[in-house]
């Protein structure tokens, strides 16, 4: 885990460094004022963080919180219970959890695709009906009734209260009388 | 401020007003009776509706969402044993005990009573303090108010769980991230890479980044963490036998509610420390005051009223800092002022002054939100622990899907989504490396104001920036964070003295 965090800390430092010190060259020294106040105080604190990680006795000076400077709390306890979530975890190695970010993001970003391909109408009953026969492995009359559930919510909260206009995917289809699709793409 | 009574109470009264707090307070029950989601999850959510609403719809359907998740909590904590958010923790020691000895209907009936009480008492505070805290806002100029920022991210980072340095470096990204784009005071495009259409003409779009940040990152949490929300616990059946007596307890017990309450309230002004020490506080100084503290924990009416009263009346507390100076404490204030940006209101020192009608709204929307989650807790309990024992790999989908629905909804961007994405992702890696979200979140409400109130000072000094340093209150404020700053290494130093 030391060395995942030492990497992002890097990372992190190298993102506050192209994007809030060498592109803010081109800025007048007014403009560029408040970001780099901000940016090299965080730059230096970044890199005590990632000494910390190295020399873990000198961070966890700083492991303290307003909570230890109250009496009768026992800042572990808090720590606890801050911990309230999904109760029946069991904990994981860290290749585990890796694997499980990789395949809930390619869900995730497979879902975006199919959105930006086929539009809102089409990718979401496609992603929840695959999402939840193949990860979910919930049986597929369920499947279908909560694909059809969701989907009436959607219609009637964001296109019939909202008004909203689903993006209607990049792809143009024409079958006979029905016709979609065909989204301009927005500049990024 | 008080001519701000009639307006907000008559507009709460219509119809319309009070099916939006309702509606508000059902969904936030719900999401606070699921272990690991929260109001915030839900205002995250939902905030692609309040853009299609007016100023006041907006404001009443906030109230109901804000205010009432950890009524529905305290639900689970007592049937199930397991709290519905952190901030219900301490009400399973005693609540869960009195189920389990047959008083369920009576603990649920504490719990939901502990908590309006609370809640009222909270916002009782608030109606007291509001008007001697204007008649010193008027004391700060944009120096005093930079300082003041500064002190309440330094606070914050201090206040938060887990390292203050990682604290304090979230807050900084928080900050810088709210600069990139389009800057109103200079007139310019900044750190935006050349994008055409993206952040060029606006801010990064904040609810593809509250959305990433506090409904996507849940959703790969849950997916790393696996399993079904609750399968641990005994589950008990509430019944309505018993809710009457419990109402009355809270008033027996009148001691243990009124320092609960006080204790809340405090807490809540405090930026940053938040319900679960309050809860927790609550529970630990009712035992501490008790004739006889051995019978804590054994299922006693007083647990439940010391810890219900305690973490719902922090939301007058944490109203206060909010309302006055356009501060938030807490990632709940800091989506309520998200929301007050997407209804049209601009928050700040003269918010108060410029829309009593708002904050009144504000405190009679909490009180019939609380009101009316004490209702259907009484009504539904048995219902609403059944929610609990959804499995997460069904949620996840279903929160997803509308998390990217929504983002879309908010401005009608495809890459919108994919930013959500992105930053969901981010999110996750800040929150599991001990990043705190929270002054992430506060960092990026404060960042234009604090780069404007910065720049209105240099403005004001000709380019001098002893300023933040020769005004009393500016000084002292520095002076605090300094001193805030210090502490973990005078701290350390003390310990290492004492070995």
């Amino acid at each position: 885990m030391r060395n995942a965090a030492i990497i992002f800390e890097l990372l992190l430092l190298a993102m506050l460094g192209y994007i809030f010190f060498i592109s803010a060259a081109d800025l007048l020294p007014r403009q560029r004022l408040v970001p780099l106040i901000i940016a090299i105080p965080s730059a230096v604190l970044l890199v005590l963080t990632i000494a910390g990680e190295v020399s873990p006795r000198l961070m966890r000076q700083f492991n303290v919180s307003i909570i230890d400077f109250m009496p009768s709390i026992d800042a572990d306890e808090i720590a606890r219970m801050e911990a309230v979530g999904v109760v029946d975890s069991a904990p994981t190695s860290l290749a585990t959890e890796l694997r499980q970010i990789v395949v809930v993001l390619s869900w995730m970003w497979g879902f975006f695709v199919v959105l930006f391909i086929f539009g809102m109408l089409i990718g979401i009953p496609l992603f929840l009906i695959s999402f939840l026969l193949l990860y979910s492995r919930l049986i597929w009359w369920k499947t279908l009734l909560t694909t059809v559930s969701i989907m009436l919510i959607i219609w009637g909260a964001f296109i019939q209260i909202l008004g909203l206009q689903l993006w209607s995917g990049v792809i143009k289809v024409d079958i006979g009388f029905l016709s979609w699709g065909g989204e301009f793409i927005p500049p990024i | 401020m008080f001519e701000g009574i009639v307006p907000g109470l008559a507009q709460l009264f219509s119809p319309e007003m009070l099916a939006l707090v309702a509606l508000g307070t059902v969904i936030s029950i719900v999401f606070g009776v699921i272990p690991g989601l929260s109001s915030v999850t839900a205002i995250a959510l939902l905030f692609p509706f309040i853009f299609g609403m007016e100023q006041m719809q907006g404001i009443f359907f906030m109230t109901g969402l804000l205010g009432t998740a950890t009524i529905g909590g305290s639900v689970t904590a007592i049937l199930l044993n397991i709290p519905g958010t952190a901030v219900n923790t301490a009400t399973m020691f005693d609540g869960h005990p009195m189920a389990k000895n047959g008083e369920a209907g009576r603990a649920i009936g504490i719990a939901a009573t502990a908590s309006v009480v609370g809640m009222i008492f909270g916002l009782l505070v608030l109606i007291l303090l509001l008007p001697l805290v204007l008649k010193v806002i008027f004391l700060f100029q944009p120096p005093e108010f930079f300082m003041l920022i500064m002190l309440g991210l330094v606070t914050v980072a201090f206040a938060a769980k887990g390292n203050m340095i990682k604290g304090l470096i979230s807050a900084g990204f928080g900050i810088l991230i709210a600069l990139i784009g389009a800057s109103p005071i200079f007139g310019i495009e900044r750190f935006t890479f050349g994008s055409q259409n993206y952040i060029k003409y606006d801010s990064v779009p904040l609810i593809a980044f509250f959305v990433g940040l506090f409904a996507v990152r849940e959703v790969i949490s849950y997916a790393t963490k696996g399993g079904t929300v609750a399968k641990q616990g005994e589950r008990i059946h509430a019944g309505f036998k018993g809710i009457l007596q419990g109402a009355k307890d809270v008033f027996i017990n009148w001691r243990i509610t009124l320092q609960s309450s006080v204790l809340g309230t405090i807490i809540g002004l405090l930026p940053g420390v938040g319900g679960t020490v309050a809860n927790f506080l609550g529970y630990t100084l009712g035992m501490q005051t008790s004739k006889d503290p051995s019978r804590w924990g054994t299922g006693i009416p007083e647990g439940v009223v010391a810890s219900e009263s305690s973490n719902n009346a922090k939301d007058g507390g944490a109203l206060m800092p909010t309302l006055a100076f356009g501060i938030p404490g807490s990632v709940e204030m800091a989506l309520l002022l998200v929301a007050f940006t997407i209804v049209g209101l601009v928050p700040g020192p003269f918010f108060v002054t410029e829309h009593p009608d708002i904050v009144w709204a504000l405190i009679f929307g909490y009180t019939m939100s609380a009101v009316m989650a004490a209702g259907i807790v009484f009504l539904s309990a048995d219902l609403l622990a059944r929610v609990t024992v959804v499995p997460v790999k069904y949620l996840l989908p279903v929160v997803l899907t509308f998390a990217l629905v929504g983002v879309y909804a908010s401005r009608g961007s495809i890459w919108d989504v994919a930013l959500a994405l992105v930053v969901g992702l981010f999110g996750y890696a800040l929150d599991r490396l001990g990043f705190s979200l929270v002054t992430m979140a506060i960092g990026f409400v404060l960042g234009f104001l604090a780069e404007r109130n910065f720049t209105q000072s240099l403005q004001i000094s000709a380019g001098e920036y002893s300023i933040f340093f020769t005004r009393p209150i500016s000084l002292t404020l520095f002076v605090v964070a300094i001193i805030i700053l210090v502490l973990p290494i005078i701290r350390a130093r003390m310990s290492k003295a004492s070995d």
